[in-house]
């Protein structure tokens, strides 16, 4: 005869209360439909983020019905709480504006080169490191030898944002966060990496595809020069550290060399104050390509790039970090603090006439 | 594909009840399962689902010849062979690059030129592993602890999606006779599950990301750009990083196995509340832990052969389960930090048995005590585990050390940093039963009001964490 169990405690442990297979499924949908609703402002971020595709179309037109209901309903309010509450409001925003470069007073007279300025340990060049998953290490990088140069202060840690570039400003609007960063911090430098995941289809604003066709070059050359002349104009020098070679020997060649000479040539209009980083010199052993390992002085070899054959290891980011410091020490005058006659007048942001100003030297000629 | 994604949301949705029809049924489930589990696997890279038949297949093969042989010799040889394949396999993908830079490096000083035209291999997720899981499966038949099954019972072993990637190591004893055993799809201990994902989510998207890119990557990245208090927090929150961040992982694994109606052995028993190092590995990574123990101590002699013995063991055990992690100085210390405190905790004890003393008197005051030691202990190894050379792991503690930096300004340290570490500690105090009792009340909710519960856990876990979602720090191991 079966006997009839009492009902389990519920202090107990033990006392849970096993579920059917389809009560799970239902459940499961519930909490994702709510979920859905309550985040769908994130969502829609989230999805417009998804590399193109029919995923993300999928994405987007699910998320834009979340968006229907959430909104009217004031279901999206919770979250934005949150946000306010972490200090985070405006994370769910999408700005797809992106600058134009500014038109020169007179196109047909040369640009100015500026003057070379002085900076000293009391008057540091302030500096910030920021771009994608490429700026990370040689940003850590610089970020320990600058202390050493005595005259420049980098501000923070590096803003390192993976899977970031100009094509997709709905994944990240570099410019506007830029221009947020810039204002706040008082820079005279930013060191940019940017580049290496921008080789699609351009969205938002002047979207155009396919890569590398006529319009996509005019529409990426917009918002190259775009970003230099807003960082310029803020009154910060623009470092911008070249896409170096990959492993990836054909997608190197075909797409990112074209998309360096955009770069290299916008920087070349704009003497002074934007300097390419030419990465490949010092990330190859026999002149040119992809090297994963490169001699060291003692006669050994050291790993400079991580078995991905893209990141680079804590020896390869020491040398882009080396490379940058370089072209800073010819864009600006970090040394002369050094010798007495000049310390007592170091004040930040003195010009000299010492040294060459044709910082154009840091644009190379492509080989 | 990783779990706390939308992919990952939709493929579950779908599996998770064509899993459950396809029970009674059980081989087109076993296809059904080992079709999705490579699906899940493949997402990342498709190559990797060569490898990963590649392996089910000759370790079953060798498994196999290991159960039919009657010769002991030849049954040896076969052990032999499983064991050095894995291991070849393992130490190709995971120290290929090291051993190379090094030959080379030897090479070229005696005067011999070797081109450096060499790259290192990408490493597949998860093959740690599911390459112990593997030996497991050869070893225990050797040993005659377990019977081989069929080829596809093995497959589903070693690729089912919820431990693939990162684990629990799970014992093939444990776990190939559930896949033929009676599951009740009436009776799914759900709301153990709904906790374990929803607190395993909490801790890797909130915790361990907020962590990690609010304080921890700065601090080990650049110590010298910051002030020992910071480098201090640092320590401590990359100690609750490491621990969320794996913790997690597991916690999510083991919830998912739940509701596919498939149980694995617990990874983390609150390691931060422990009063020793012997109890931290008795509470942390526990199925590496028994792994390590049982394939390796055990068969190097344990404490059967002696007082040294016991210590050689403990140092070698520690300091091999430090280079699984991989090949650097770094992991070799972090080992025998642990190795040495476990020969020093082991000397203490067999003194004391020796006096014929007592064991000491368990008070509150000593237990705090132990626990504060014991979590010092750790956090300094951790420092050798996270930093990315010697030289890293020595700044940090010079930074640390540094009068000049005592009362330096300290940024790093805000409120949601301070947050996330109190909360990855407080997890650990709040008493087995608590939780029972919850999960016993949300058991007894409506289907409506236990999803609606979720869903706003959702909305908490997706709001506070930071956007995007860093790889688990496992993944690379």
């Amino acid at each position: 005869m079966a006997v009839k169990t009492k009902p389990p405690k519920i202090a107990d442990d033990t006392a849970r209360r096993p579920m059917a297979a389809g009560r799970i499924w239902l459940v499961l949908a519930i909490a994702l439909l709510v979920g859905g609703i309550l985040n769908a402002p994130g969502l829609r971020k989230t999805a417009l983020g998804q590399p193109l595709g029919w995923q993300r179309d999928v994405a987007i037109f699910l998320s834009d019905r979340l968006n229907e209901v959430s909104n009217p309903l004031f279901l999206d309010q919770p979250r934005a709480g949150l946000q306010a509450l972490a200090g985070r409001s405006g994370d769910d925003d999408v700005d797809l504006s992106l600058p134009s470069p500014t038109r020169p007073a007179n196109p047909r007279l040369p640009p100015k080169v500026p003057v070379k300025k002085s900076f000293s340990p009391l008057a540091p060049l302030k500096v910030a490191i920021a771009g994608d998953s490429l700026s990370i290490t040689p940003g850590e990088s610089l970020i320990n030898l600058s202390p050493a140069t005595g005259s420049i202060a980098t501000i923070g840690s590096v803003d390192g944002h993976v899977s970031t570039g100009l094509a997709r400003p709905e994944v990240f609007n570099w410019p506007a966060h830029l221009s947020e960063v810039i204002s706040a911090g008082g820079l005279d430098a930013v060191v940019l990496t940017l580049g290496s995941n921008d080789d699609q289809n351009l969205t938002g604003d002047g979207g155009v595809g396919p890569l590398l066709s006529p319009e996509w070059e005019t529409e990426y050359r917009r918002r190259v020069g775009g970003l230099m002349d807003s960082i310029n104009a803020k009154g910060a020098t623009l470092f911008w550290v070249a896409i170096p070679p990959m492993s990836n020997d054909v997608r190197y060649d075909t797409r990112y060399k074209p998309m360096n000479e955009i770069v290299r040539s916008e920087a070349a209009k704009r003497p002074g104050k934007v300097v390419l980083v030419e990465t490949e010199p010092v990330l190859t052993f026999l002149g040119s390509g992809y090297a994963q390992y490169l001699p060291t002085a003692d006669g050994g070899f050291i790993q400079i790039r991580t078995g991905d054959g893209i990141h680079f290891t804590r020896a390869g980011g020491d040398l882009v970090a080396e490379a940058v410091l370089a072209a800073m020490r010819k864009t600006f005058d970090l040394d002369s603090w050094r010798t007495p006659s000049t310390t007592s007048a170091s004040k930040k942001g003195t010009t000299t006439t010492t040294g060459p100003t044709s910082t154009t030297t840091e644009v190379r000629k492509k080989k | 594909m990783l779990f706390p994604t939308i992919s990952f949301a939709i493929f579950f949705m779908i599996v998770m009840p064509v899993s459950w029809l396809l029970m009674p049924t059980r081989h087109r489930w076993k296809l059904f399962i080992l079709a999705a589990s490579y699906f899940f696997y493949g997402y990342w890279d498709w190559r990797f689902c060569v490898l990963i038949a590649g392996s089910t297949i000759a370790n079953q093969v060798l498994a196999t010849a290991v159960f039919r042989s009657n010769n002991e010799r030849t049954r040896r040889i076969w052990l032999i062979v499983a064991v050095a394949t894995n291991l070849g396999v393992l130490a190709y993908f995971k120290y290929y690059g090291f051993f190379v830079s090094n030959a080379i490096n030897t090479l070229n000083r005696i005067g011999i030129e070797i081109s450096t035209d060499v790259i290192s291999v990408a490493l597949p997720l998860g093959i740690s592993f599911f390459t112990f899981q593997a030996l497991s499966y050869v070893i225990d038949t050797y040993r005659g602890t377990f019977k081989p099954g069929r080829l596809i019972d093995f497959a589903v072993f070693l690729s089912f999606f919820p431990h693939i990637i990162a684990g629990p190591i799970v014992r093939p004893a444990e776990f190939i006779p559930q896949i033929d055993a009676a599951h009740d799809p009436r009776k799914i201990d759900a709301s153990r599950a709904f906790f374990l994902i929803t607190i395993g989510l909490f801790k890797k998207v909130v915790i361990a990301n907020i962590l990690a890119t609010q304080i921890v990557d700065p601090v080990f990245s650049s110590p010298q750009q910051h002030s020992s208090l910071e480098i201090l927090v640092g320590i401590y929150a990359y100690a609750i990083q490491i621990y969320a961040d794996f913790s997690g992982y597991t916690d999510i694994a083991i919830g998912i196995a739940l509701l596919l109606g498939f149980r694995f052995p617990q990874n983390f028993d609150s390691p931060y509340t422990s009063t020793s190092i012997q109890d931290f590995w008795r509470r942390w990574h526990m199925t590496l832990s028994r792994w390590l123990r049982d394939y390796l101590y055990i068969p190097l002699g344990g404490n059967q052969r002696g007082k040294w013995s016991t210590y050689r063991n403990l140092m070698l055990t520690m300091i091999l389960g430090g280079l699984w992690h991989g090949a650097a100085w770094t992991f070799v210390i972090w080992g025998a930090i642990h190795g040495s405190f476990l020969c020093g905790e082991h000397f203490q004890r067999t003194r004391r048995l020796a006096q014929g003393l007592p064991d000491p008197v368990d008070t509150r005051a000593r237990r705090i005590r132990s626990q504060l030691i014991t979590f010092n202990v750790v956090c300094v190894a951790w420092v050798f585990f996270r930093a990315e050379s010697l030289e890293n792991a020595g700044n940090i503690f010079k930074q640390l050390l540094d009068p000049s930096q005592w009362f330096s300004a300290s940024p790093l340290i805000t409120l949601g940093v301070v947050l996330a570490i109190a909360a990855g500690l407080v997890e650990q105090y709040i008493p087995k039963d608590a939780w029972g009792r919850a999960m016993a009340r949300y058991s007894h909710l409506a289907p409506v009001w236990q999803g609606l519960t979720l869903g706003i856990c959702l909305l908490v876990i997706n709001t506070l964490g930071p956007r995007g979602v860093a790889p688990f720090i496992y993944f690379q191991f």
